[in-house]
């Protein structure tokens, strides 16, 4: 199956540091891969070349199998390419609706003024049928809970037409109940056929969601495409530390029993 | 579930900023329906109407700023500095448009010094602008010798801007004050731009990723607000007939005043035109009423200062119930 992205030996430097030395990863439609690194593993600047935001220095990068160099944000996002940052992309001060269509408001014709009503309209539906409900589009975003905003968020990418969402450290300022909330919300989004990239420094969380696991360390794709369900949350973390190595973990012996 | 219930009430008032001004407008004015002889009468509403245009003009700009989570010091100079522009061209001999032109053309620099200085050099827009003031002031001073200076031909320009249109003493300055409220309101709650510009104040990251010119859409508030600075200026000019070196000197606060009567943030993101019109209504309000009922007019100011405080922990009150 062709992936929806490949990223092969991509790397990006910032005048003389070296940002990235070489990132390689793929995401398949329906498929939740989840990008683990340390904090300045590379995982940022990755995701940034990605959404358009930088170019690479070198390496390349497909989609459905065709190179592509995206000029802009704008240009990716026309690709099908969604980010959900920390900050969600969300302004808490205005209403639900109202973030939902964000910079891509409906106007009527033939004075261009915005269409609230039908904004109201699309986004409720919109949002059910991605299984999120909401009391009263009007309210305003940050009277929601931090699971509730964040699955807004996914949900106005889907609707806008994503095909691959990259979620940015969704869970890390989560409580339990609202990571469990989100957590779901990507199995549930997986299910409907996007492709999710999820990226964390969060193991556990990892562990439960992803069906691929890439490792980023010092700038490098340490680990690409491990099945998730055959790495333990402990080795996941000493991929990350580096005090595990692919090949390491490859030569272990199979569990006893088999 | 009441608990939910109550919550969300508050959630939907949380989107209608002008609450608290709403309310303050009422309790004043019921106090000097009741109190204040001839309050009531028409030539007092006029007054009152008279006085918070020009205010109210200024304090339109300053919301859409502070909603877009900018300020701006520099207006009260630049209605003075504005004034003195048409008058000199006008005195000039020029016609009037080329001196109205004239006078929006030096807004519009204004409005992009101020914007320039604080989008490129990245520095409050709040100390930014108090220079700008202090430097429009001392030109103004500079340019008007201290003295008063005086409009040779108030002709049609100064009839359209300002003249008397009803026998109560209601002037023209009310009726464009209304029209810009309504015009600005419609931006504000109507338009794409009025939407970027709460986006903008409210959390500039979210907005630029969400594709908003953030800082586009910053310069053409700063644009709007000394347009509207100017157009007071010459409100104050056409009514008067002549400028000094203080004309539009407090100006700048007293907007800010009625913008936060009028339920806008200092944070940004959050603000009301609608609510600025009763910001400044109130203002008016309170300076006729006191004159009405035999009071030192200086007490105004201190009024308005309690009325803003009032106000302010009225809009507070119901916004912090829900900041979780």
């Amino acid at each position: 199956m062709t992936p929806l992205l490949e990223v092969r030996n991509v790397a990006r430097q910032f005048g003389h540091v070296q940002a990235i030395r070489r990132a390689n990863l793929a995401v398949a439609a329906g498929q939740v891969v989840a990008l683990l690194g340390d904090n300045g593993a590379g995982k940022s600047t990755l995701v940034k070349i990605i959404q358009g935001y930088h170019a690479p220095s070198s390496g390349t990068m497909w989609m459905d199998g065709q190179p592509i160099r995206f000029a802009s944000p704008a240009e990716a996002r026309d690709a099908g390419i969604e980010t959900v940052p920390q900050d969600l992309g969300l302004v808490p001060l205005l209403s639900i609706y109202r973030n939902f269509f964000l910079g891509r408001e409906l106007t009527r014709k033939p004075f261009g003024f915005l269409d609230h009503r039908r904004m109201r309209a699309i986004c409720t539906r919109s949002l059910a049928h991605l299984g999120i409900q909401v009391r009263d589009p009007n309210e305003a975003v940050g009277n929601l809970s931090g699971g509730e905003r964040q699955s807004i968020a996914i949900g106005r990418a889907e609707h806008f037409g994503a095909r691959l969402v990259m979620l940015d450290e969704p869970t890390s300022a989560l409580s339990v109940k609202q990571t469990r909330m989100v957590l779901d919300y990507i199995v549930e989004a997986r299910a409907r056929g996007l492709a999710i990239l999820f990226i964390t420094h969060n193991m556990a969380h990892a562990h439960a969601v992803a069906d691929r696991i890439t490792v980023m360390r010092q700038g490098r794709t340490v680990a690409e495409d491990l099945p998730g369900d055959e790495v333990t949350v402990e080795e996941m973390g000493r991929l990350v530390m580096g005090t595990l190595t692919v090949d390491q973990l490859a030569g272990r012996p199979p569990p006893a029993g088999i | 579930m009441q608990g939910d219930a109550r919550k969300h009430f508050l959630g939907r008032l949380r989107t209608y900023p002008e609450i608290g001004a709403v309310t303050m407008f009422l309790a004043v004015f019921g106090f000097f329906a009741l109190l204040a002889p001839n309050f009531l009468s028409l030539s007092s509403l006029s007054g009152m109407l008279n006085l918070a245009s020009v205010v109210g003009t200024v304090a339109i700009g300053a919301t859409v700023l502070m909603v877009a989570g900018e300020f701006d010091l520099s207006v009260g100079a630049t209605m003075g500095l504005a004034a003195m522009v048409f008058i000199q061209l006008s005195n000039a001999g020029l016609p009037p448009v080329v001196a109205l032109g004239g006078t929006f053309v030096f807004a519009s620099a204004v409005g992009l010094l101020n914007a320039v200085v604080v989008l490129r050099a990245r520095i409050s827009s709040f100390i930014a602008t108090l220079g700008m003031m202090m430097v429009g002031r001392s030109l103004l001073v500079l340019w008007t010798g201290g003295s008063i200076v005086r409009l040779d031909e108030p002709g049609w320009m100064a009839a359209l801007v300002a003249g008397r249109i009803h026998p109560s003493g209601l002037r023209m300055m009310a009726l464009w004050f209304v029209v810009l409220i309504v015009v600005f309101h419609v931006v504000m709650t109507q338009r794409r731009f009025g939407n970027a510009v709460y986006a903008v104040g409210g959390k500039p990251s979210a907005a630029r990723t969400m594709g908003i010119q953030v800082g586009r859409v910053k310069v053409v508030a700063f644009l709007i607000t000394a347009w509207l600075a100017a157009f007071a200026g010459l409100m104050q000019l056409s009514r008067i007939g002549s400028i000094n070196a203080l004309t539009g000197e407090g100006f700048e606060l007293q907007a800010i005043a009625a913008a936060v009567v009028g339920g806008a943030l200092l944070t940004g993101g959050y603000g009301s035109v609608l609510g600025t019109l009763f910001g400044a209504l109130v203002a008016g309000m309170v300076r006729n009423g006191l004159i009405l009922m035999g009071f030192d007019s200086r007490l105004a100011t201190g009024l308005i200062g309690l009325v803003l405080i009032v106000a302010v922990i009225i809009n507070t009150s119901l916004r912090g119930e829900q900041t979780s």
